[in-house]
């Protein structure tokens, strides 16, 4: 997040994120200095993924054309989405697939796949940032489609339902 | 093997099929079928099916020769048992589950098919997944699969020059006895249903075509479909789980879209069970 942006300009849409926001704070508060619980785990992960699906639901209708393309906004989205989804990513230690989640088992069977899963989302997710800064509609357009495949492909593996 | 477009023949085998067989007890309650790529399970995209769909109205398309190998697969883990078949390829378009031929490299596949393969589960002995195996479509079958994708029109439901709706055995035309009086409701209230998928979206991803390219397909687009995963449609909009976005998240429904949907679907459930209540009531007769 840029630092000097005013962050409550845009609290109606999103204020259940910053809610969320408040939260993850709250947690790392908690947790300073001290290993990571399973569960405080869990609930971080879940922060940023409830997050990067509130930020990300913001650019699709911009790619649908529902809404017009705004490039400022649409780069301060992919940075949000970008960093959240690689923060999301610190927070799977072993054992968490218990609990409140949905994370499956698979993560930490076949871990490669899940780090390959992660690295084919950053791919998607420069090329959305490349498009978005050569004001590339078209480009922008179909790198949101694939992002989002990159996101159902790992959710399709490795999301219980 | 007999004739391709053999209509007795193939009656029989989707009866025998249909009914209390071998191959239908054989099958785990979730079977996945789909072409066989050379790739392992788990990268190849499959459709899932409920044991009756898979035993009334796939298995019966193909002609067995009779004969069959088993070897146990290492790299699956499971039994192998390859079947050597030929496809029915010359059937009335109503006795498909649906147009194969929307997509010419499908329908050409299925042509060319020379052996279905059944994964076999050694713990349960039950089959897990099932393929058929292409080998070289000739030229003439390329040929008329290429007419025949161009021909389709994005239906999977149509009505024929005789008014009636196809594919016929989708409306469990023959697998059901002809004077069962719940059949007809059953193609009403399915669709009923469907058009509270359409509302719901469902059918952006629970098609045959595979929009969004799921590995394991879901398909909801005929009575027959729908019935086969009918619990599972109740519970998985009962619990929020469906319907997706294209990022895989659930994506909740409008109250009012979702109390409708239930409803319709409970409506669906209510008659499929009372056509087949009524079937295992006169099965003696
Ligand atoms: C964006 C795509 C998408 C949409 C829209 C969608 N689904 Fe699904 N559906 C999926 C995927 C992906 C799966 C497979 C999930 C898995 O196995 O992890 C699935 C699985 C299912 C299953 C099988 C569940 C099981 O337990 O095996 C049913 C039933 C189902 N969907 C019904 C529906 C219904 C009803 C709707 C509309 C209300 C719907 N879906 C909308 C993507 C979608």
């Amino acid at each position: 997040m840029r630092p000097n942006e005013p962050r409550h300009r845009r609290a109606s849409g999103p204020g259940m994120a910053l809610a969320v926001v408040a939260a993850l704070v709250a947690a790392f508060g908690t947790v300073q200095g001290e290993p990571l619980t399973v569960d405080d785990a869990i609930k971080l992960r879940r922060a940023a993924f409830a997050l990067q699906g509130q930020y990300f639901g913001q650019l699709k209708p911009m790619a649908a054309g529902a809404v017009a393309f705004d490039t400022r906004r649409a780069d301060a989205l992919v940075t949000r989405v970008t960093a959240l989804s690689q923060m999301a990513a610190e927070f799977f230690p072993a054992g968490s697939d218990q609990g409140n989640t949905k994370a499956s088992a698979a993560i930490w069977q076949r871990p490669d796949d899940f780090a390959q899963r992660e690295r084919a989302l950053q791919t998607e997710l420069a090329a959305l940032a490349r498009s978005v800064q050569a004001s590339d509609e078209n480009a922008f357009k179909s790198a949101v489609a694939t992002t989002s495949a990159a996101c159902k492909a790992c959710h399709e593996d490795f999301r219980a339902r | 093997m007999s004739n391709p477009g053999d209509q007795q023949a193939f009656d029989r085998c989707r009866q025998a099929l249909f009914g209390a067989s071998v191959l239908r007890s054989s099958l785990s309650p979730i079977i996945l079928w789909g072409r066989a790529r050379g790739a392992a399970l788990t990268e190849t995209p499959l459709t899932q099916f409920a044991p009756d769909v898979y035993a009334g109205l796939y298995a019966p398309l193909f002609m067995f020769a009779g004969t069959a190998t088993v070897t146990f697969d290492e790299d699956e883990q499971l039994y192998k048992a390859v079947l050597p078949v030929g496809f029915r390829n010359r059937l009335p378009p109503g006795q498909f589950p649906y147009p194969f031929w929307h997509d010419k490299t499908k329908w050409s596949s299925y042509q060319a098919t020379v052996a279905l393969q059944f994964f076999i589960d050694p713990d349960s002995d039950l089959i897990k997944v099932a393929q058929f195996v292409p080998g070289a479509p000739s030229p003439t079958v390329l040929a008329e699969a290429m007419e025949a994708a161009a021909s389709f029109d994005g239906h999977w439901l149509w009505t024929d020059g005789n008014g009636r709706t196809q594919p016929q055995v989708t409306l469990f035309d023959g697998l059901y006895r002809a004077d069962n009086p719940h059949v007809a409701e059953i193609e009403s209230r399915y669709r009923a249903l469907a058009l509270e998928m359409r509302e719901a979206e469902c059918d952006s991803c629970h098609v045959p075509g595979n929009p969004q390219k799921l590995k394991r397909l879901v398909l909801l687009q005929t009575p027959a479909h729908a019935a086969g995963e009918i619990r599972r449609i109740l519970e998985s909009v009962r619990n929020g789980d469906m319907p997706q976005d294209d990022t895989g998240i659930e994506k909740p429904l409008p109250p009012a879209v979702k109390q409708r949907l239930l409803a319709r679907a409970e409506a669906f459930e209510a008659i499929l069970t009372a056509a087949r209540d009524w079937e295992n009531r006169h099965a003696a007769e």
